[in-house]
């Protein structure tokens, strides 16, 4: 038999020059029992092409994948910790906690004018003398000291005001 | 968590100063040198003070007129015989780290032994603070008044005549 027909074809399919029904001639050609030897070295090649259009999925493709989809994955007990479940109260008390300390700390600042005499802790006082006599005597030595130094700074300033114009006279 | 609590820490130490100078330098000096003494007349003592001028007695020679005890709150005098220049240094680094509160009356030189600073708001003096340095006693003598020292007040304090006219 002459097998010219089917060799010009190979080497038009090696040029890439078939055409799609020539390509179906050489697939029908070399998937028949008899075939030469000396072109039994392409038969693989137009074979797997036939073998891979025959592959398709099977009857239980679908429910494999249905079962793959609706598979429940177990659920790992994981413990929770005391603080863990406490922690969005713990966030809420810091929120306000912040809230309220700066809020306590601008209005103290806004009210430092109009409370200047209650930024002394009075009530920690305690007195040294039970003698309001002698509570006088102190306070009459303290008011004399404070006096003198207030006489004696007064001086001081004015001395220190005094020296520019000393020295301007001398020059 | 950290964060939250480095912001409390803030926020509380906006406003931390809530005592008279003599309590904070008793805190920061009582501890190192026990010889510290503080005499102190507080608001309720000052109150039966003026309750027992204003009440009749002929016997008593007022050396302070009534107007500055009326003017005052508080008074407290703290001395010291011992390391009294160390202390008297201290003290001044003590009105120096708190100069927003405490401004100097008049304008202060370095190695003056006498210092005078002030507490003031609207005009009123709140808090006046004497500092006496006595180098031949080597005493110290803090003076701490509280009140409302007006203008009046300290005219008559700085005129040297503390007797009643």
């Amino acid at each position: 038999m002459d097998y010219k027909y089917i060799e010009q074809l190979l080497e038009r399919y090696w040029q890439c020059e078939t055409s799609l029904e020539e390509e179906a001639i050489l697939k029908t050609f070399f998937n028949q029992t008899h075939i030469p030897s000396h072109l039994m070295p392409y038969k693989p090649l137009f074979v797997s092409e036939k073998m891979w259009q025959d592959v398709k999925l099977g009857e239980d493709f679908d429910a494999r994948i249905m079962a793959h989809i609706e598979k429940d994955e177990p659920v790992k007990a994981r413990r929770i910790t005391w603080v863990r479940r406490m922690m969005p109260l713990y966030k809420a008390a810091a929120s306000v906690a912040i809230i309220l300390t700066l809020g306590n700390a601008a209005q103290s600042s806004f009210r430092r004018e109009a409370t200047v005499e209650n930024d002394y802790n009075y009530e920690n006082y305690q007195d040294s003398y039970n003698d309001p006599e002698m509570a006088y005597n102190q306070i009459s030595d303290a008011l004399q000291m404070v006096s003198q130094s207030l006489s004696e700074a007064s001086k001081q300033d004015s001395l220190l005001q005094m020296q520019p114009k000393e020295t301007q006279k001398e020059q | 968590m950290k964060r939250v609590l480095c912001l409390l820490l803030i926020a509380c130490s906006i406003h931390v100063w809530g005592q008279d100078f003599a309590s904070k330098f008793m805190e920061q000096c009582a501890k190192e040198d026990g010889d510290i003494q503080c005499q102190t007349v507080s608001p309720i003592m000052m109150e039966k003070l003026m309750d027992t001028m204003t009440a009749p007695n002929g016997d008593r020679d007022e050396e302070v007129p009534e107007y500055l005890l009326s003017k005052l709150k508080s008074a407290r005098i703290i001395t010291a015989t011992k390391q009294s220049e160390k202390l008297f240094r201290e003290a001044e680094q003590l009105i120096e780290k708190n100069k927003n509160r405490f401004s100097p009356l008049v304008e202060n030189q370095p190695g003056q032994n006498n210092k005078v600073f002030v507490r003031k708001h609207d005009e009123v003096i709140r808090e006046l603070v004497v500092l006496n340095l006595n180098p031949d006693e080597k005493t110290l003598t803090i003076v701490n008044l509280t009140g409302d020292m007006d203008d009046r007040f300290m005219k008559i304090l700085s005129s040297g005549k503390l007797k009643q006219d």
